[in-house]
């Protein structure tokens, strides 16, 4: 069976990642995992199929997720973004045009709604 | 009988006035100084005559002078009531309030300025410390406010890294269940009991940072509309029967108007009455909710059977921290009933405690207004 | 809020030139009254009460923009592009001096010339540059006019008002000249007093003229001096006058001075 996406999910906490991926992947889609925006580009630069970039926005490193955020368009622009957070109100502006902020806690249902809307999948 | 002669009296009174009188040529130049202003400043009459005003003053005041006094005479012909600071010989600082005045001829040409002052060191001294305590008022306002905005971020990211790990484990838990590793009706409790644990968790955060919030600040803020409240209330039930299903809670709701309040914080107060009722009270009777709107007032109790509360407890009920007899670490910090007093109060009604053999009551009263909207 | 009532804007006379009266610190456009009438027959007079002074609107004031004189030398322009002048005459005293030499190079095309009356490019002295006062002196100062509330508290006037032992008052409030908010003034001090504008004058490229008085202890005739030796081709006039504000004190030696010049 065709997978959506893929997809692939920056989160530096393991369990909230797992748990996420693990989630997404059973609604139907290819997930990679990063813990962090130095992986994730990484992951990316090595599969140029990825289609979103769910990000959590507060990571240790180089770069937090808004940062990531806006490298990911500047490089990919086709590449879709939805960034989340549970402490920090993001405004429009502060992401990329066409990008969705999920605030924290989210359910897995609207992770998935999102995903499906931005791949363009039923 | 007087010795002096008519002219000699004015002489007198000018010299020796209740206060320094020194007039101003055409040229800028002190022409005359009374004896009363040369005693204060300790400078001789030869000093002054032919000098410049500020030549006496300090440099604030020559300032002050060239800027400000010195146009408004030449612009309106007077001004009055402005401070100045003369710099005696000692080289002390002698503060006064002066008037003062142009004489102009007939033409309009300007004959003389006529200055008076008096010595106002305690009324200058007063009104330095009114100014300074308004300063120190505006500043204190400043910080309070600075400190209010502080604490609020800090209550803000406190609460979101307590509940970041809680929300670590929750996802861990569902992990395991949804991996079906575990099989044992034994272990499948285990991960039931990790989730009950982490939600009590999570209230006792939240339990605290509203206890904080309260006390350290402002009280509870409430945002109030007039939406359906009995569906609120209903969720609230629902979930603390699902919570303890051998418990059994029943109902009886009667909101005829619309009650304008804070949802949340309502069903917060339910929540933790209901569940106060459940720790305490027998567990094989019912516990007893209902709320009703009755012309201008809202009622919402709670009410169980056991054993009533001591008296010494009554006394001590509402108080933060409070446990009664720790029977059972389930109990919590003791700030349930605090807090619920605290919504109370905070939407202006107060929440009531009646404890017989029979039966133990909480009563939640809250005025409706009156008017139709 | 346009800037013609932010800055209660008057403007007056025939003429085609026209010529705009800045006032300095410690009072507002009445100070120009026995000068810019001076003008009228022959040029378009402009009067100003810079924000915070005068009749201007105090709403307006910004404590960050007019935390420095660049604050009111963007007013300056923006008044001037209001009325479309070009190539005006500007006549600056004290502090405004250097309110116009901002404004000029900000709007090189605004002014065609400059009169500068009693300006200085810093106040305080500075190793070998001497402004004429002292940090501690400024610092006192602005303690001063704390103790001094000159027509600021509106409840006084409406008492002296209509007091039959004063019939000379008449209908004016005390002090209704150079009203100020007493916070504003006394930023407005602070701004004026601690500013340092000596890198800005070799920048001028408009004629210059300083006017400089006798015996002025703001601005000393050393301190008029530099400014001329700092602004290309300015020329320096000594009057007779003495004190800070020869536009009161020998209002026909400025305008005269002025004529000369312009």
């Amino acid at each position: 069976m065709a997978r959506l996406g893929p997809v692939i999910i920056v989160e530096d906490e393991f369990l909230l990642r797992l748990d996420s991926a693990e989630t997404i992947e059973r609604a139907g889609f290819e997930v990679l995992q990063a813990a962090n925006a130095d992986e994730a580009i990484s992951i990316l630069e090595a599969r140029p199929d990825i289609r979103v970039v769910f990000t959590d926005i507060q990571m240790p490193g180089s770069m937090d997720g808004l940062k990531l955020a806006q490298f990911v368009r500047n490089r990919w622009p086709p590449i879709k973004i939805i960034a989340t957070s549970g402490r920090v109100v993001v405004a429009d502006h502060d992401l990329p045009i066409g990008s969705v902020f999920l605030p924290k806690p989210y359910r897995g249902a609207e992770v998935i709604r999102m995903l499906r809307e931005l791949t363009g999948a039923a | 009988m007087s010795e002096f002669g008519p002219i000699d009296e004015y002489k007198d009174l000018f010299e020796n006035a209740p206060c320094g009188y020194l007039t101003i040529g055409s040229d800028g130049r002190i022409t005359k100084v009374n004896a009363t202003l040369t005693a204060w400043t300790g400078i001789e009459t030869g000093q002054f005559i032919g000098r410049r005003l500020h030549q006496f003053l300090n440099m604030a005041g020559r300032i002050y002078y060239e800027t400000h006094i010195a146009p408004l005479l030449r612009m309106q012909g007077f001004f009055n009531e402005f401070a100045l600071d003369f710099e005696t010989a000692a080289g002390e600082r002698l503060p006064v309030i002066a008037n003062a005045a142009e004489r102009r001829d007939v033409d309009g040409a300007l004959l003389f300025t006529a200055v008076v002052v008096i010595k106002a060191t305690d009324r200058r001294r007063y009104e330095r410390q009114l100014v300074d305590s308004r300063i120190e008022l505006q500043k204190g306002l400043a910080t309070a406010r600075e400190t209010a905005e502080l604490r609020e971020q800090f209550i803000a990211v406190l609460g979101h890294d307590l509940r970041n790990p809680l929300a670590a484990i929750s996802a861990g838990a569902r992990i395991l269940q949804r991996s079906g590793a575990l099989q044992e009706h034994k272990h499948l409790r285990v991960l039931d009991m990790i989730n009950t644990t982490v939600t009590r968790m999570s209230d006792l955060i939240d339990h605290i940072l509203d206890f904080a919030r309260g006390r350290l600040g402002g009280g509870i803020t409430l945002s109030r509309d007039s939406r359906p409240l009995e569906p609120v209330l209903e969720q609230v039930v629902d979930e603390l029967r699902t919570a303890s299903p051998q418990r059994v809670i029943e109902t009886s709701f009667e909101l005829t108007e619309p009650v304008n309040c804070d949802r949340t914080r309502i069903g917060q107060l339910l929540s933790n009455l209901i569940g106060n009722a459940l720790t305490h009270g027998a567990a094989d009777q019912p516990v007893r909710v209902g709320a009703k709107t009755d012309g201008d007032e809202f009622k919402l109790w709670v009410a169980n059977a056991g054993e009533p509360i001591p008296a010494a407890a009554m006394e001590r009920l509402f108080e933060p921290f409070f446990r009664g007899d720790v029977r059972d670490s389930r109990q919590g910090l003791g700030l349930g009933l605090h807090i619920a007093s605290q919504i109370a109060q905070a939407h202006g009604g107060r929440l009531d405690v009646t404890s017989t053999p029979d039966e133990t009551r909480f009563v939640f009263k809250m005025p409706l207004p009156q008017d139709a909207s | 809020m346009d800037v013609l009532t932010r800055n209660n804007v008057h403007v007056s006379g025939r003429g085609g030139r026209a010529i705009m009266f800045a006032h300095g610190f410690g009072c507002d456009q009445n100070m120009w009254r026995f000068v810019a009438p001076e003008f009228e027959n022959d040029f378009k007079v402009v009067l100003f009460d810079h924000v915070g002074a005068g009749g201007s609107d105090l709403s307006a004031y910004d404590k960050s923009k007019y935390s420095t004189l660049n604050g009111y030398a963007d007013d300056v322009v923006e008044i001037g592009r209001a009325l479309g002048l070009k190539d005006a005459v500007f006549v600056g005293h004290s502090v405004s001096a250097m309110i116009g030499v901002l404004a000029s190079l900000k709007a090189p095309d605004l002014f065609g010339r400059m009169v500068l009356v009693g300006p200085s490019a810093r106040y305080i002295d500075d190793g070998d540059y001497v402004g004429g006062f002292s940090e501690k002196q400024i610092s006192e100062l602005l303690d001063f006019l704390e103790d001094n509330h000159m027509g600021w508290s509106t409840a006084m006037a409406p008492s002296i008002m209509g007091n039959p032992d004063r019939p000379e008052l008449g209908e004016e409030l005390t002090n209704s000249f150079c009203r100020t908010d007493p916070e504003i003034a006394k930023a407005f001090a602070r701004v004026t007093f601690t500013s340092d504008n000596r890198g800005d004058l070799e920048k001028v490229t408009v004629p210059t003229l300083i006017l400089q008085c006798s015996e002025d202890i703001i601005a000393s005739e050393e301190v008029g001096k530099f400014v001329r030796s700092r602004i290309p081709g300015s020329e320096i006039v000594f009057l007779k006058a003495t004190g800070h504000c020869p536009n009161l004190s020998a209002p026909a030696e400025v305008v005269s001075a002025i004529r000369a010049y312009v």
